[in-house]
């Protein structure tokens, strides 16, 4: 069965990625676990460019947010990459440790994750590439809590231009508004959608925004976003996908859809989930908000004052949720 | 500011001549190759004859020129894409033994599966591998480019990355005189707007500025039509490229937009350039194209003893 080098025995099935199969994998001679992605070499095609890059970016995106590229077994019809084994991803996390099993994450556990995504998507865009597919399903987490990012399958190189771009990218759910509307020459601010999305995620157990095709992911976004106009977001009307009969809608308030949430965090996420992709905040913006205090000051916030606080956060959340819940 | 600018339209332009001669000359000195002729010479030669020509098993080899030429009509691959191959090739060459030899074929190979490399890596859609077989006119078969792409990938450690410095100083014969033609247009800009508000006696001569005709091309046209019209008119291959593979043509919708602001500048820049009717471009890219010649028949004299 183990059709791999015979360095490592090939295990279970982990998951399907976007263009390849990856299995839990042992190292005969040490006895270390490994994630082994394999990817089924078409011969018309040749070696894909998704693994290309992806081999090229990862070998050289060496940070404790990011998951590891180990090796790299290239025969006639078969790619494999090893990868360091993650225990799992932020999808099945929510899924097996989301209290009240609805997927949502207690404030704390959101935080430390959200922390540690933007170091790991600032380590990247710090070194010019786009992610280009965060989504839960893509941040590994190990048994430590500790979150990376992981599968480039589409992740580019950006800066250099040479490049020529599509904007059939980032899962659909995830997509920023921009690239829904048919923008090719997006940046960084791309991936800082996702992560507004992802953020939101975590606070509530689901998608925020889960469209059916383009337009409709469009339409749910325009929503709870509000419909853009040239008032609001200059220069919407010369986007290729853009319609001037769009349904109009305005904007809501987050709190309404994400009751748990704090209002530093909820600054945060208005601030990831900008329309506008020039208004929308960096990597490195992101981490230097207040919310992360905690993590960027340790030395300044009293750790009496600090407990108190995270206690009162809870408190807060439990009453929203037996309110949520008695109606 | 200038780099980039220049680089802009470096990127904007067809592939010319001028840039294939340049490819052919740096794939010629990654390694020293057998002499192609012998082998060609071990063929049989295809007949003359009219009726039943025998199947040819083996193709004589193309010349790089030829070869190259060929790949660039068939796929009509972005100027940035096949110029980017320069630093694979010179990547390549830097992690080959000093005493490496190669086939006829093996230059050839090369030059190919950088090409192949380079288009996957800078463009989200780019032809598969069994199309890139095609465009080599019978040369190589399918499994031939699978197999050189693994090899190059292999030798380059996977290490496929570019960055905008090394495509400056790669590209910088080809980026130096569009830099020099908008330094020399923007002085001529500053003393004409100078002249014209002090009413001086500098010597700008109207009448030329007044018949900008509509052929007339800006000195940066002529510079890429004239070269590239050698091999094939400029218009059919910019025709032939908006035209080009289906998935293609959402990403060249985007390519035109550059194309026309650069050429509203080139448009004001038209009469200014009229101006300045003395300046020798086309006999200063002539010495250059023909200086590159001598340098590629030396090359090919001293690496494949012809």
């Amino acid at each position: 069965m183990s059709g791999t080098s015979s360095q490592f025995q090939q295990l279970e099935k982990l998951g399907e990625g976007t263009y390849a199969t990856v299995y839990k994998g042992k190292n005969k001679a040490l006895g270390t676990y490994v994630a082994l992605k394999e990817i089924n070499l078409d011969s018309e095609e040749g070696t894909p460019s998704t693994a290309i890059r992806e081999i090229s970016l990862m070998k050289e995106l060496k940070h404790e947010n990011i998951v590891t590229l180990y090796d790299v077994i290239h025969t006639e019809n078969k790619l494999t990459l090893v990868f360091e084994f993650m225990d799992s991803d932020l999808k099945r996390y929510m899924d097996m440790n989301g209290y009240n099993s609805n997927g949502a994450l207690d404030p704390r556990t959101v935080k430390s994750f959200m922390y540690q995504l933007l170091r790991g998507i600032l380590f990247c865009h710090d070194n010019r590439v786009l992610h280009r597919d965060l989504k839960p399903q893509n941040l590994l987490i190990s048994s430590k809590g500790q979150l990376k990012l992981g599968d480039f399958g589409l992740a580019r190189a950006f800066g250099i231009p040479v490049n020529t771009f599509s904007n059939e990218v980032v899962t659909l759910w995830y997509r920023a508004p921009d690239v829904l509307l048919g923008s090719r020459n997006y940046s960084t601010s791309i991936d800082m959608w996702s992560t507004g999305c992802i953020l939101a995620e975590m606070f509530t157990g689901k998608p925020l925004f889960s469209g059916s095709s383009n337009d409709d992911q469009l339409l749910k976004i325009f929503r709870i976003m509000g419909t853009p106009n040239e008032r609001t977001w200059p220069g919407v009307s010369n986007y290729p996908n853009y319609k001037s009969n769009f349904t109009l809608f305005v904007p809501q308030d987050f709190r309404v859809l994400i009751p748990n949430i704090d209002l530093l965090a909820l600054q945060l996420l208005q601030g990831l989930l900008q329309m506008r992709p020039d208004t929308r905040l960096s990597a490195r913006q992101a981490l230097h908000h207040a919310w992360f205090d905690e993590y960027n000051n340790p030395q300044q916030v009293y750790p009496q004052q600090q407990q108190h606080q995270s206690l009162d956060i809870e408190n807060n959340t439990n009453m929203v949720q037996q309110q949520s819940y008695n109606y | 500011m200038s780099d980039s600018q220049a680089m802009q339209i470096f990127l904007n332009s067809p592939v010319t001549q001028d840039m294939i001669h340049h490819l052919v000359s740096v794939t010629l000195q990654i390694l020293p190759c057998e002499n192609s002729k012998t082998i060609t010479e071990t063929l049989p030669s295809p007949p003359n004859s009219p009726n039943n020509t025998p199947i040819i098993r083996s193709k004589p080899l193309p010349s790089l020129m030829t070869f190259i030429t060929k790949l660039v009509r068939y796929t009509n691959v972005y100027t940035g894409t096949l110029m980017s191959t320069i630093v694979y090739m010179n990547r390549l060459k830097e992690k080959l033994p000093k005493d490496a030899k190669g086939l006829p074929c093996t230059r050839h190979r090369i030059f190919l599966a950088c090409l192949i490399i380079a288009s996957k890596n800078l463009n989200d859609s780019s032809p598969k591998n069994k199309h890139w077989a095609k465009y080599t006119d019978g040369l190589f078969k399918r499994e031939d480019v699978n197999l050189m792409e693994r090899q190059l990938l292999m030798l380059l450690d996977w290490d496929v990355s570019i960055d905008n410095n090394q495509l400056i100083y790669l590209w910088k014969r080809f980026l130096d005189p569009i830099k020099n033609d908008l330094k020399k247009q923007s002085r001529i800009r500053n003393s004409l707007s100078k002249g014209m508000i002090a009413g001086s006696t500098q010597t700008i001569v109207i009448p030329n500025n007044s018949i900008p005709s509509s052929n007339s091309s800006s000195s940066l046209h002529s510079r890429n039509s004239s070269v590239s019209s050698s091999i094939y008119s400029s218009n059919s291959l910019i025709h032939s490229r908006s035209s080009s593979v289906s998935s293609l043509e959402s990403l060249n919708e985007e390519f035109v937009k550059p194309i026309k602001n650069t050429n509203t500048n080139i448009n004001m820049n038209k009469t200014l350039n009229s101006l300045n009717a003395n300046t020798p471009l086309s006999n200063y890219l002539k010495s250059v194209a023909m200086k590159e010649e001598r340098e590629l028949n030396d090359l090919i004299k001293q690496y494949c003893g012809y």
